[in-house]
């Protein structure tokens, strides 16, 4: 199979490129021997390639040509991916690629790069090709070889190096797997392609294709494969599979080989952006939360979003039990009906207002349901205008209109001089509606009359 | 024996024939099903798209119908429980119902199309209709039908429900004794529902570009509890508890745009720009009720309702990775409310209308702008050390005009100017929030976490009791995250009664100061749980 990864290499030698052209090697090795046994390779060579390439979106010399010519490299990188890794040659060509251009520079100019042997040379500017053919997601993925943390980057500063620097060999061979956390032992290990995965888990491929990203992924190909997400899985294989075994990323909460930082570096390097934009230093990462924690990615269980429960608030009440609580309560808004949920108010991915409200504030986020309390008055009542939460527990209390104390007491909390507190319950203070019986439109008025509230 | 050997050979060619015929057929049997499976093939390719889809029907009555609030009578006094409660937001109504779910798409999951109906045939249906062009577009169409119901045992004996005027059945004769009114009694509903017509779209061009454009139409009709007083012979007599008209729309529409590339410094950086617009719309600007007192001195009282009003708000959100593990996320956005509806007249009465009480203006001309600035950088100082640096600003900025009313009328009781309030002006209250704070976390493990933080907030008031409160907080958390304390104290500056802004409100109102109820000069909190 070696005689066939050099004839996959020859095509390039008949590119013009500065080893020559096949017949300029003919003119130099004229004699009959040469030509039949040259003759016996290229057929037997041809053999074993149209072998290969009788596979549908097989790797053709040609889209190897036209990437080491830096043509089409879009197109040859899908065919990459699509390519029958079952091909052992292949699949070694391709370890062997990716190994050689994880230790080349960021941006080698192979062509112009000074080797003493041409043949080494092709193959080598192949192969660094070869290992930059993957997809967009796999290369933003966490890399192991930067610094992790400032400290380290100040060293690197320190040292004269920069954090962009390429990475140490040693450990660069290794893809994602490793993680963030330099502590952690690396895990040598590369690409195997998703058709081997399909191996033993057809069935949650086929779950995964019914989920938006697996949608996404059947029609752009690559851009979903197994390995861009749990990491490359050639380890994981020769070990016979298991969770977590061959350092493969399982993502599973309960799985303590990595850090939640580590596993929601996975997700981040595509999501940090839009309602994500705010994750870092939000409540719920520095408590430590994964992404998988509220997410799950494999099937679609919920309507949108991906989440772990079909009903959004069930998710959330996995830890805010105070909040489940609260929602039964008598007086709640509908929630536990299903008519609105957490997400209505909150960004759970962090923002820039209290309580991970998605508004600029707290009255801004009630004013979209409610934008008859919104304004401007003309007479304004000081505590509304500040903050709805001074007088109402929006997630549910055992009073009504969720306020949090019952009338007179709540407005006793800053009227201390209103119309006799002590009066019995047959008052026309207290009972009903008490102070709202007169004092109706509290949360302002327009009425050039409602100085009081009450018109 | 020739015949025997021509009978036996005929037999033999006969038994030859019809294996021969039987191979023959076996082998066209053979053949035929091959060819058919082929022409099938031909005639039904594999089907490019796929469908599936629950449909659930069923049907309710009652044998015992529980009291939902049908109008049964004269049930005064009488003590049937309300399920105003089982029925807050939901109605289950004798009659059909149903749940439809379905879906179609192609099979190389380019497209797909979900369908839902919830709760058919109920007050509290809904349905979506859910369709995308994977990674492309996507697009979500929704109706939703929403009651919420305070009370299903109310009872008057007002006309008009739900309109802007209550008014007396005829035959009423005015006055408080039950002789008067039980007659006139009726059972309805207070509550209101909400229709809500919502489109939302989101495309996403390239992986570097996401538009998002959503419209939201919200309806709201019924009644809400409200109260009016001044039908009596003084003003605080007889408060009489109302249905209050509610109709009125809510429109929401926002549009934003987000780029997500590479900084110059070779890091993520996203941008993303938005507008979010809300128009609120009132059918109603007040409303009127005939009083029912025999001793009152009005006919009618006049309550305003909420005016519409418009929010416009603009905001642009830059968060990009920086050198050193760090992370800035900024945020800077403006908002704008206004509002200027026509205010209603100061009283319906008109023996209650000297000459005084011309109004200063038409209308408010209300405008209130907030300006808000939130600054976050985090930095990995070690993989289990963390920092958060935040700086949040925030301005309520209210320019209303502040209207100054030389005489005004707090019930339309009053005759001739009778009665009438003292000068009164409305104040334009504005604030500045500021926050600043500092979090320091490890976290050597999943489990273990150490925390401490500093906080810093202060507000500047205008036109308030209160011109300045600081306060500064400190939180601590510790083992398994969930054991967090905290301390704070908070100083009040409160203005001389020289500077105090006044309202010349009645006595009784003038008092709604934060500086009686936050009189906490540098008290501090002891560390409370949460």
């Amino acid at each position: 199979m070696k005689t066939s990864s050099v004839v996959v290499v020859r095509p390039r030698v008949t590119d013009g490129l500065p080893i020559g052209d096949p017949n300029t090697l003919k003119r130099r090795h004229p004699t009959p021997l040469v030509l039949i046994a040259t003759i016996a390779v290229l057929f037997g060579a041809a053999f074993a390639f149209c072998q290969s390439a009788s596979a549908e979106g097989a790797l053709k010399v040609t889209d190897i040509s036209a990437m080491l010519r830096g043509q089409d490299t879009v197109k040859t990188q899908a065919k990459l991916q699509q390519s029958d890794v079952n091909d052992g040659a292949f699949s070694a060509l391709s370890a062997f690629a990716q190994g050689i251009a994880a230790q080349a520079p960021a941006h080698a100019n192979t062509s112009a790069a000074p080797l003493d042997e041409p043949a080494f040379a092709a193959l080598k500017g192949f192969a660094e090709r070869l290992g930059t053919a993957q997809p967009e997601s796999m290369k933003s993925m966490p890399k192991v070889a930067e610094a992790d943390n400032a400290l380290d980057a100040l060293r690197e500063f320190m040292q004269g190096g920069s954090t962009s620097a390429p990475p140490p060999a040693a450990s660069s061979k290794s893809g994602p797997v490793a993680g963030g956390k330099q502590s952690r032992p690396l895990v040598e290990a590369t690409y195997v392609g998703a058709k081997v995965c399909l191996t033993c888990h057809s069935t949650q491929a086929e779950a995964f294709g019914k989920t938006l990203m697996g949608r996404i992924g059947k029609t752009q190909k690559g851009k979903f494969d197994c390995e861009n997400c749990h990491g490359p899985g050639s380890a994981h294989v020769k070990a016979g599979g298991g969770r977590g075994v061959g350092g493969i990323i399982s993502f599973r909460p309960e799985d303590q080989a990595r850090t939640a930082e580590e596993n929601n570096g996975v997700c981040l390097a595509c999501h940090e952006r839009g309602d994500r934009t705010n994750w870092h230093g939000s409540t719920h990462e520095t408590r430590g939360l994964m992404c998988t924690n509220c997410h799950t990615v494999m099937k679609e269980v919920s309507r949108k979003n991906q989440l772990k429960t079909a009903f959004e608030p069930e998710t959330c009440f996995q830890c805010h039990k105070d909040r489940r609580a609260q929602m039964f309560r008598s007086s709640h808004m509908p929630l536990r009906e299903g008519k609105i949920v957490c997400s209505d108010c909150h960004n759970p991915h962090g923002s820039n207002t209290e309580a991970l409200l998605k508004k600029d504030s707290i009255n801004d986020t009630c004013y979209t349901c409610h934008a008859e309390k919104r304004g401007p008055f003309l007479f304004e009542h000081a505590p509304v205008r500040e903050n709805c939460d001074n007088c109402h527990e929006p997630h549910g209390t055992v009073n009504e209109n969720s306020l949090k104390l019952s009338r007179p007491r709540l407005c006793f909390e800053c009227h201390q001089f209103g119309h006799s507190p002590n009066a019995g319950i047959s008052s026309s203070f207290t009972m009903g509606r008490s102070c709202q019986n007169c004092h109706t439109a509290v949360h302002g008025s327009n009425s050039p009359a409602g100085g009081a509230f009450q018109r | 024996m020739k015949r025997r050997i021509s009978l036996l050979g005929t037999y033999v060619v006969g038994v030859a024939l019809a294996g021969a015929g039987w191979t023959s057929t076996a082998a066209l049997a053979q053949t035929k099903p091959s060819a058919a499976t082929d022409a099938l093939a031909q005639a039904d390719p594999v089907p490019f798209w796929w469908f599936h889809g629950t449909v659930e029907t069923g049907g309710r009555f009652f044998l015992n119908n529980p009291r939902t609030g049908t109008p049964s009578g004269n049930q005064v006094g009488t003590t049937v429980p309300s399920l105003a409660k089982y029925y807050e937001y939901s109605r289950i109504a004798p009659g059909p119902f149903g749940y439809v779910n379905l879906a179609t798409g192609t099979i190389d999951g380019l497209y797909q199309i979900n369908f839902a109906g919830i709760n058919i045939g109920y007050g509290d249906q809904s349905y979506y209709l859910d369709a995308s062009k994977a990674g492309e577009h996507y697009v979500s169409l929704g109706f939703d039908q929403s009651p919420h119901r305070y009370s299903n045992t109310a009872q008057t004996f007002y006309q008009g429900v739900g309109s802007n005027s209550l008014t007396l059945p005829s035959g009423f004769v005015k006055g408080t004794t039950a002789a008067n009114i039980v007659p006139f009694l009726y059972e309805t509903d207070i509550g209101i529902k909400r229709d809500t017509a919502s489109v939302e779209y989101r495309w996403t061009p390239t992986t570097s570009w996401d538009v998002k454009a959503d419209y939201s139409h919200l309806r709201r009709t019924g009644t809400q509890i409200d109260g009016v007083t001044g039908f009596g012979s003084s003003a605080f007599s007889s408060p009489t508890q109302v249905p209050k008209p509610v109709s009125d729309s809510t429109q929401n529409f926002g549009l934003n745009g987000e780029y997500a590339g590479t900084s110059p410094w070779g890091k993520n950086f996203t941008l993303k720009l938005a507008y979010n617009g809300s128009q609120y719309s009132d059918d109603y600007s007040a409303y009127t009720i005939q009083g029912p007192y025999s001793n009152g001195t009005i006919s009618a009282a006049q309550l305003s309702l909420p005016p519409s009003n418009q929010a416009n708000a603009f905001s642009g959100t830059v968060g990009a990775d920086l050198p050193w593990k760090s992370r800035y996320v900024g945020t800077i956005s403006y908002n704008m409310m206004r509002q200027d509806s026509a205010f209603i007249p100061m009283t319906i009465n008109p023996a209650a209308l000297p000459a005084a009480l011309v109004l200063p203006a038409s209308s408010l001309n209300g405008a209130i702008n907030t300006v808000l600035s939130n600054n976050v950088i985090t930095t990995k100082i070690t993989p289990e050390f963390t920092s958060k640096l935040s700086y949040r600003y925030y301005d309520f900025d209210n320019n209303t005009p502040e209207l100054l009313f030389p005489r005004w009328v707090s019930y339309d009781h009053v005759t001739g100017g009778l009665g009438t309030e003292s000068a009164i002006r409305s104040l334009s209250i504005s604030y500045v929030k500021q926050n600043f704070g500092e979090e320091l976390n490890w976290r050597p493990t999943r489990e273990w976490n150490v925390g401490i933080g500093y906080g810093f907030e202060r507000y500047n008031w205008t036109r308030d009791s209160v011109d300045v409160t600081n306060e500064h907080s400190a939180r601590f958390s510790w083992i398994g995250s969930r054991l967090p304390g905290s301390a704070c104290a908070r100083a009040a500056t409160i203005p001389t009664a020289s500077t105090r802004p006044t309202t010349t409100t009645p006595t009784s109102l003038a008092s709604n100061s934060r500086a009686a109820a936050q009189p906490t000069r540098g008290s501090s909190t002891p560390p409370i749980g949460r």
